[in-house]
């Protein structure tokens, strides 16, 4: 008789829970003075000893209760057969090499089981009944071979197979044969072989096949052995995360995106899954999804943190609960830092060029980000250093000088963001002159808008609307009707563009009258952004549209590269980026989900990455600087995922080749259990029926009271 | 501290009643029948008033003159019935479950409503209270204040020691000359045989027994649990024992002793009635009256 989970067995020891209660906690008995004590005495007499006997009885079966539900829950089973079959016996003097998948999606459940399990239990029956020489493979997080020369001593291999534990990786099966080859090699004349135990996907893989037959040996066999035994393994998981803000649905407002696969052939009808956020379920929601189909769920939360947050999607627990969940930070609100140069002062603020700019970028609307806006005139713009900013704003400037010019374009090239709008002042001549190289498109004149409308409409329209919109570009994602919401803006002037077929740029906006209201262009490691319109009533009534705010707001996340949180998690075993931006922090404290503590300093090499990575574990990873910084308490943490390419387990159902006689197969095809638990079960339901016949009395009746 | 049985409320509902001896122990008589000693004694004890039953000539005339009430002379001598109440203070009799009185307590008070009732009708009523041994003696006498003797007696007698309710028997049956009414107030737990025979030898004697058998509710449901160190209440012996798995059998025993007694005693013409504490003395009393029992 084996277990599946022999250190259940400790329970055993529960057995010995009765009597010591007996022993530790007798009680006193009451003293009662009472006139009848004869009667007693004479009961006493015919029944202490039935009672004795009662009491001990229900001791036993309690104890016996307790030793059978340690008994049950260890999961006894039988072999199949303990004799060896004439097949293996021909296979005397051969050799084995096994080689166990232990990659994190054998955590997989299969009737009561994980799939280690029975791949441990198919080596054990193997070993039974196998005469030869055996060696042992692991496939875990990093490829160990345990039993790394081929022996006759099977306890060695049964010992180190009980300690193998699912690890966190996947990938390392291939690295795992190979190894088993080079082990076989060595081996004396003989049938070889390597059977690899694993799923059904991980022998649909690609493995390194063996070397042909040479003069002295013959080939190599490789038997890939699915340990589900071709049960179905149905499994759904979360693929990946992404967070985005959507200023639409007010401030503070993000939009969770996950992707949720389901890994078998049957469909899923409202799969619940929830978004928690710090350990606390936040929103619910369900999911449909078709056999083998993968699908989007879009949760809406706000973020009102101010320190990194851990957060998880999490799904409905199946066989495999580690890609069950997902997690990642909700890092505080990246902090945009806004050099605006007003072109158009105005001590009216509603007639100030930057009024509607700057209330679209107020902190408390300001939807995912921190904006800091300084404002300053052409001429203090000139002497200004741009090294402390993120985006550059030129609203309605005439032009700059050619050095500030030279400026702005090294500050661009360099990962900067630049916003030019039009207006009355701007001179397109200078413009094109200093910023030739930045500008998407060069300028040409200031136009009133409508009048290609009008003509096609034969009327007299003294404006055009915003009608051509390119959603595919980020600028526009958290709009989901563009034309609805931007669209009723009316342009009254705009700037001329060069309309040359090879202009550059990425027409986002365009009016009714075709020309292009806003166009975008990357040069280099930064992005540019040029508004024919203006920030301020004059040449439309944009500012003042309700789409004006969420399109500024993502636009300057568009120019400074946080348009989205960074949610992609770090895969166990590669190297997460520590995303600490303060120089101060020369050193951090990494805290993993174990809880153990890593030091890692940041490189003297200040071009050269840092990074972390011990990444062994899936989980949380919070990051603290080393020694604390005053002011400067959290910083934003990372998440370690397992690789989603293991959550589907499915593959080609596993052929044995035509016409060999595989005796192996067979010992493994006669590798069955008989599980022991529904007996012992069985027993105990017995054993409680026999525990309430014991205390079974019957409805007390007394003597009459009078006659 | 003595104990108090008088309950005036008590003996002035039992004023309305008359105690019918016949059935309480057959069909005796006092004050309600004929006496075969009719004018034997002319010692003038008191005036009682006339009841249906009464001859006619025992009416005092005079008195009716004077009065307009009728009213019957009574001697000293005039009574046929003398009542012997032998009341059990053993310590076994000192049980009572909490908020009942005691089988004592109840015991006396049956005593002094049944005193109360002879004596308030003409008939002599004493009193022998017993332990292991005879205590105190009050003999019977029909004066009516007689009852109160009898009370104080009966409230100031200690309680202590082992049951003897047939030495008590042996001795009233030396003191009761002729045909008189005996009765036995006690729990009856000195399981000795010769209660019964020696009841029955008395009935002999054309003496009038009845036996009031006093429990407590306890007694009767021994409604225990956990393990209990059970206390004699007389010897002090001790004695562990799980009430849980013996009371079946504890009740069958105690059934089968009461069942034995009383087959016992009504085969011997001796009238048995079983009291339990729990139930007023009123209705007790009321019921051995009325002859439920």
């Amino acid at each position: 008789m084996s277990f599946l989970g022999p250190a259940l067995l400790i329970g055993l020891l529960a057995a010995a829970i009765p009597p010591i209660i007996h022993l530790l906690f007798r009680r006193q008995p009451k003293v009662v003075r009472f006139p009848a004590l004869e009667f007693i005495r004479r009961s006493h007499k015919k029944t202490v000893r039935r009672f004795r006997l009662k009491q001990l009885l229900l001791m036993l079966v309690r104890s016996l209760l307790l030793a059978l539900l340690a008994f049950a829950v260890a999961r006894p089973f039988l072999r199949g057969s303990a004799e060896p079959t004439a097949a293996l016996e021909g296979a005397q003097g051969g050799t084995v090499v096994f080689v166990v998948d232990a990659s994190w999606p054998l955590a997989y459940q299969l009737g009561g089981e994980s799939l280690l399990d029975r791949a441990r239990f198919k080596v054990e029956n193997l070993l039974d009944q196998f005469v030869g020489q055996a060696a042992l493979v692991v496939a875990g997080d990093r490829v160990v071979a345990p039993v790394g020369e081929p022996t006759s001593d099977f306890a060695a291999i049964r010992k180190e197979i009980k300690d193998i534990q699912a690890g966190n990786r996947i990938g390392t099966l291939a690295e795992a044969v190979a190894r088993a080859y080079d082990l076989v090699d060595e081996a004396p004349p003989g049938p070889r072989r390597v059977i690899v135990l694993t799923t059904a996907a991980g022998a649909a893989g690609a493995l390194p096949q063996p070397a042909p037959a040479t003069a002295g040996q013959p080939a190599v066999e490789l038997i890939l052995v699915d340990v589900a035994d071709g049960a179905p393994v149905p499994n759904r998981a979360i693929l990946d995360v992404a967070l985005s803000p959507a200023p639409q649905l007010g401030a503070g407002q993000w939009r969770v995106d996950a992707r949720v696969a389901n890994f078998s052939d049957e469909p899923i009808k409202r799969l619940p899954l929830h978004l928690e956020v710090d350990d606390k379920i936040q929103v619910r929601g369900f999911l449909d999804l078709a056999p083998g189909e993968e699908g989007t769920k879009t949760f809406f939360t706000r973020i009102d943190t101010k320190a990194a947050t851990p957060a998880a999607i999490v799904l409905e627990g199946d066989a495999l609960a580690t890609d069950d969940v997902r997690r990642f930070w909700l890092q505080p609100a990246p902090r945009i830092r806004i050099l605006a140069v007003n072109g158009d002062a105005n001590p009216t603020p509603q007639l100030d060029e930057l009024y509607y700019f700057e209330r679209a970028l107020a902190p408390d609307t300001a939807a995912g980000a921190r904006v800091e806006i300084t404002v300053q005139a052409p001429d203090v713009f000139e002497q200004s250093a741009l090294e402390d900013f993120d985006v550059v704003v030129l609203a309605n400037v005439p032009s700059i000088s050619p050095s500030q010019g030279r400026a702005l374009d090294a500050f661009v090239r360099n990962g900067g963001g630049l916003l030019i709008s039009m207006g009355d002042r701007v001179q397109p001549a200078e413009l094109n002159a200093v910023l030739g190289t930045l500008l998407p498109r060069t300028l040409r004149d200031v136009r009133a808008a409508g009048d290609a409308a009008s003509l096609d409409e034969g009327g007299d329209r003294r404006s055009a609307r915003l009608s051509t919109f390119d959603r595919s570009h980020p600028v526009l994602r958290p709009f989901a009707d563009p034309a609805g919401t931007l669209g009723r803006a009316r342009v009254s002037k705009s700037m001329l563009l060069d309309p040359a077929a090879d202009a550059g740029g990425t027409v986002v906006i365009a009016t009714d009258d075709g020309a292009p209201y806003l166009v975008t262009r990357s040069v280099d490691r930064g992005r540019v952004a040029l508004l024919t319109g203006t920030l301020d009533r004059d040449w439309g009534d944009l500012p003042i549209r309700p789409g004006f705010l969420p399109l500024l707001q993502q636009l300057v996340r568009f120019l400074t590269r946080v348009s989205d949180m960074e949610t992609t998690p770090v895969l166990v075993g590669r190297s997460a980026p520590i995303p600490v931006e303060d120089q101060r922090v020369r050193r951090v404290s990494i805290r993993g989900p174990d809880g153990t503590r890593h030091l890692v300093e940041r490189p003297t090499d200040e071009a050269a990455p840092w990074v972390f990575a011990a990444t062994d574990l899936p989980g949380y990873y919070q990051v603290t600087p080393d020694p604390p910084l005053p002011g400067l308490v959290a910083l934003p943490g990372f998440a370690v995922a397992v690789d989603p390419a293991g959550s589907d387990l499915r593959g080609p159902r596993i052929q044995a080749p035509e016409g060999e006689v595989d005796e192996v197969r067979a010992a493994l095809a006669g590798a069955r259990r008989t599980e022991l638990w529904h007996a012992a079960l069985l027993g105990l339901f017995l054993l409680l029926l026999a525990e309430g016949g014991l205390l079974f009395r019957r409805r007390p009746t007394g003597v009459p009271p009078a006659e | 501290m003595a104990r108090q049985i008088i309950d005036r409320a008590l003996l002035a509902r039992l004023a309305g009643l008359n105690l019918r001896a016949g059935q309480v122990v057959e069909g005796v008589l006092t004050g309600m029948h004929k006496s075969p000693h009719h004018g034997a004694s002319v010692e003038f004890a008191q005036h009682r008033e006339y009841v249906p039953g009464d001859e006619i000539r025992h009416i005092d005339w005079k008195a009716f003159g004077r009065s307009d009430r009728y009213s019957i002379k009574q001697y000293e001598d005039e009574t046929n019935l003398r009542a012997y109440l032998l009341v059990d203070t053993s310590g076994s009799m000192d049980y009572g479950r909490k908020g009942l009185p005691t089988k004592l307590e109840y015991g006396c008070q049956v005593a002094a409503a049944l005193a109360w009732l002879l004596l308030r009708q003409g008939d002599a009523a004493g009193l022998l209270t017993f332990g292991h041994k005879p205590g105190h003696f009050l003999p019977p006498r029909a004066r009516a204040d007689h009852f109160w003797r009898i009370a104080e007696q009966l409230e100031a007698e200690p309680v202590g020691g082992p049951t003897n309710a047939v030495g008590a028997l042996q001795h009233v049956a030396e003191l009761a000359g002729r045909r008189s009414i005996i009765l036995l107030i006690s729990d009856c737990f000195d399981f000795d045989p010769r209660l019964a025979a020696l009841a029955r030898q008395l009935r002999r004697r054309r003496h009038r027994v009845a036996v009031f058998q006093v429990l407590d509710p306890d007694e009767m449901e021994f409604p225990f649990g956990d393990l209990t160190l059970f206390e004699d209440m007389e010897t002090d012996e001790r004695l562990l024992a799980d009430p849980r798995g013996m009371r079946d059998q504890y009740l069958k025993e105690i059934q089968g002793f009461c069942d034995t007694l009383r087959t016992d005693l009504l085969e011997g013409d001796v009238a048995y009635h079983r009291m339990i504490t729990s139930e007023p003395v009123e209705r007790a009393v009321l019921r051995v009256i009325q002859g439920a029992a």
